[in-house]
């Protein structure tokens, strides 16, 4: 590849990668699954970027080869755990693009929404996304039952959503 | 029972990462039936993504010490009752249990077997005795291998392969599979009951069956009455004699006639409710879209999900089958033209009954491919003059009584299949694959392959490849009559082939192996473990290459190379067929092949194999589907090879 072309790769890369790494995120939940996958797109995209087509969108075509890069995986590793079908990725891809003018007003929303959250919803949120603790683990904690946390999380996160859709006046 | 999740609780989970197959199934399902439950679901990945960025106090951990955390924790979603989950802790038993990770799974995993009064189980595929369960007791029934329930008042329960439950007495918890049950008339007040994930059927005394796949669940009554309540609302129905319904989430609770679609049927033709196949809405589980007979010129491709039990039918009407002509198209599989004249994608489907002909691009175009399926059955098609035949990618797959034969293309020599199968189940039975141009009849990718009383005749290029990978792979021929074609390049003297360092075992039972050619390798086993009992093995003396390889009365050809692993093999001058010039493999009344194989179905006739040997650890049963098909009678004494004849 061409220091050009490298260049312009890593600058379209940049643009895309967050995009890019939520909709893997959204179809492939486990942390360190979900890097390896976006790791094999971002290989795949640099070793066939002689065929991208720099008249159509980059997003788009990095947005197929990171759904092949998910169904490959699963595939691959079907026998282990269940990923979602072809059709549903496909259709999570469109949805997504669709949705990403809406992400920047969103994060602020959440944002102002979360400092609403106090007492036991804002411990739970804590240990779940600071101490990346799974519901099991974050029972004990709060002499809570396993269930019970994953009915609060369930909640707290119904409620967030309710609050950023007013914020943003049901514009997503 | 605990009620239906609902869309948050199914989203949550997946977010924690704690969401099992039914409810990914479930949560599946709900995002495909609407374009705004993709948007809710994107939103809360968003929102969660988000707040692990904002809320995280440190450095997110390295893959590995997650991997490793991730291990420690464990299993999240518990699948069994409590009541057979501690069984299961307590007494675990298991029966005929592999004892090797190469070796295939057990046939039948039961924990809570008792000696006290309660149902006997039986497995109907060996002659292991039945053995009592007590309550709570958990079954397991693998791939390929089938149960019964036999209960003191007559009433008895047959257990598909793949079923599990936990049985108390007369309450069986179906957590998936299928089971179909004869229930004697019960006292009153002490009904028969079966529940599923999300339904309980209460049984007075009447024959039905049950399905559940863990997110919806069928009955079908063939006599008597049950009552049905879905669990979550309590709706309750009832189900009468030739009646069916399906239990789902928030779907209507009715009751149809058994032999009617689950859901709509869609007829395509000339003079139809629709022209083309093009023309057909968006399909649903359980739709069923009938071709009418006669030609239909052109290509498609259907993407739908259909469920586990209500799968989307693609079928010819009755009559001689519609053909589906792709001649003159070039399908290439670019962008969204299919790269077959039946292309299915994703979710469940069922095929039957179609003719397809003239799919064509030069490499790779299939007369049927299915992308990235769950399930198909494809049965009664006839599929030919096609680059390839069928090219299936997906979880489980079954093809029965198909007949593929002529296909192949110049453009891709030697890698032209009659049929390829990449799934992590695969059954091909009672089928005709014939005549491949430039190629094999069957390639395998499968961790797990049974080849069922099939017809493999005349490829130009190799009859069966199996391909290993890193799970272990388990392939069992049974009942096959495989015959090389006399017209073959010079450089290619494979019969059966295994390729790739992957391990497992592939086990051959009672197949008919006719060479033409004396240069003719049967088996190329690869790393996989071999036994071979009760075969005919004929035109070839040169059996086996190295590898381990077992065999029990096996006839080979006077003057052939034993493995060293064959034992009380038996040779003649010939076979003895009926008409081998005419095609006839059967065998003669004095054939030396005939009644020479007691019982080689049976667990402990004959000690074919001793222990720790390859054979020592597979099963002496019939295949479930070997006896489905009925081809062979399960009789003290066997002929060897493909045909029973008495």
């Amino acid at each position: 590849m061409l220091d050009a072309d490298q260049e312009r790769f890593t600058s379209l890369w940049t643009q895309a990668h967050p995009s890019i790494a939520g909709y893997v995120a959204a179809l492939v939940p486990e942390r360190s699954a979900a890097d390896d996958v976006l790791q094999e797109t971002a290989l795949t995209l640099l070793r066939t970027f002689a065929e991208y087509d720099p008249s159509r969108p980059f997003i788009a075509w990095a947005m197929g080869v990171a759904r092949i890069a998910v169904l490959t995986r699963r595939r691959d590793h079907a026998r282990a755990r269940s990923r979602f079908s072809a059709p549903a990725a496909v259709a999570l891809a469109e949805a997504w693009q669709e949705l990403q003018p809406v992400a920047d007003d969103r994060r602020h929303a959440l944002a102002e929404c979360l400092r609403g959250v106090a007492g036991r919803g804002r411990e739970l949120l804590a240990l779940r996304y600071e101490q990346d603790l799974p519901p099991q683990d974050i029972a004990p904690r709060l002499g809570m039952t396993a269930v019970a946390v994953r009915v609060a999380l369930c909640r707290l996160r119904a409620g967030l959503h309710a609050c950023i859709e007013k914020r943003l006046g049901g514009q997503a | 029972m605990s009620p239906p999740p609902d869309p948050d609780s199914l989203i949550s989970a997946h977010l924690d990462g704690e969401l099992d197959d039914a409810g990914h199934r479930a949560l599946e399902a709900w995002l495909l039936a609407d374009r705004a439950h993709q948007r809710r679901f994107l939103l809360a990945v968003m929102d969660h993504r988000a707040m692990a960025r904002s809320l995280a106090a440190r450095p997110a951990l390295t893959m590995r010490t997650a991997r490793l955390m991730r291990r420690r924790r464990g299993l999240r979603v518990a699948s069994w009752s409590g009541a057979g989950l501690a069984a299961a802790l307590i007494i675990g038993l298991t029966v005929l249990l592999w004892p090797t990770g190469a070796a295939p799974g057990p046939h039948l995993q039961v924990a809570g077997a008792s000696a006290a009064p309660g149902p006997r189980l039986q497995m109907t595929d060996t002659h292991v005795p039945a053995q009592r369960l007590e309550a709570g007791a958990a079954v397991t029934v693998a791939p390929g291998s089938g149960a019964v329930l036999l209960y003191d008042d007559g009433s008895r329960v047959d257990l598909d392969a793949g079923s599990a439950l936990s049985v108390t007495g007369t309450h069986l918890t179906l957590q998936h599979g299928r089971l179909a049950a004869s229930v004697a008339h019960q006292a009153a007040g002490q009904p028969f009951i079966i529940t599923t994930p999300n339904a309980t059927v209460t049984v007075l005394g009447t024959m039905l069956d049950v399905a559940t796949d863990g997110v919806e669940s069928v009955v079908a009554v063939t006599r008597g009455r049950v009552a049905v309540e879905r669990s979550g609302d309590a709706a309750r129905l009832e189900v009468g004699a030739g009646e069916r319904s399906v239990v789902t989430v928030g779907g209507p609770l009715v009751a149809h006639a058994a032999d009617a679609p689950d859901g709509r049927l869609l007829r395509v033709g000339p003079g139809q409710p629709f022209a083309t196949l093009a023309e057909l809405p968006a399909l649903a589980p359980g739709d069923v879209v009938e071709l009418q007979p006669g030609t239909h010129h052109g290509a498609w491709r259907l993407a739908a999900l259909g469920t586990a039990l209500r799968p989307v039918t693609i079928r010819g009407a009755p009559g001689a089958p519609p053909l589906i002509a792709a001649e003159g198209l070039v399908l290439s599989g670019a962008g969204t033209v299919p790269r077959a004249a039946l292309q299915l994608e994703g979710g469940h489907w069922r095929v039957q009954h179609l003719a397809i002909a003239d799919a064509h691009n030069g490499e790779n175009a299939a007369g049927i491919r299915l992308v990235e399926v769950r399930g198909a059955m494809l049965s009664d098609c006839r599929i030919t003059r096609c680059d390839q035949g069928i090219d299936a990618v997906g979880e489980r797959v079954a093809i029965e009584d198909c007949d593929v034969g002529g296909c192949g293309t110049a453009g891709a020599q030697g890698r032209c299949r009659a049929l390829s199968v990449f799934a992590d189940e695969a059954l091909v039975r009672g089928c005709l694959l014939h005549d491949q141009l430039f190629g094999q009849s069957l390639r395998s990718t499968c961790a797990r392959l049974e080849l069922v009383a099939n017809r493999i005749i005349a490829a130009a290029d190799g009859e069966i490849s199996i391909a290993t990978g890193a799970q272990p792979t388990t392939a069992i021929l049974s009942g096959n009559l495989i015959v090389s074609s006399a017209a073959r390049p010079d450089n290619s003297m494979r019969f059966i082939l295994v390729e790739g360092e992957g391990a497992g075992v592939l086990q051959l039972i009672g197949n008919t192996c006719v060479a033409a050619d004396a240069r003719i390798v049967f088996l190329i086993p690869g790393r996989l473990a071999v036994a071979a009992d009760g075969n005919i093995f004929t035109g070839s003396g040169r059996i086996a290459e190295a590898g381990r390889v077992e065999g029990y009365r096996n006839w080979l050809p006077s003057g052939a190379t034993v493995p060293a692993g064959f034992r009380d093999s038996r040779s003649a001058a010939a076979p003895g067929f009926r008409d081998e010039a005419q095609g006839d493999y059967s065998l003669a009344p004095d054939s030396p092949c005939r009644n020479t194989v007691r019982d080689m179905w049976s667990q402990d006739v004959d000690a074919p194999h001793a222990p720790g040997t390859v054979g020592g650890l597979l099963p002496k049963r019939m295949p479930a589907a070997l006896n489905k098909a009925g081809s062979r009678a399960r009789t003290a004494r066997t002929d060897m090879g493909a045909f029973e004849d008495g």
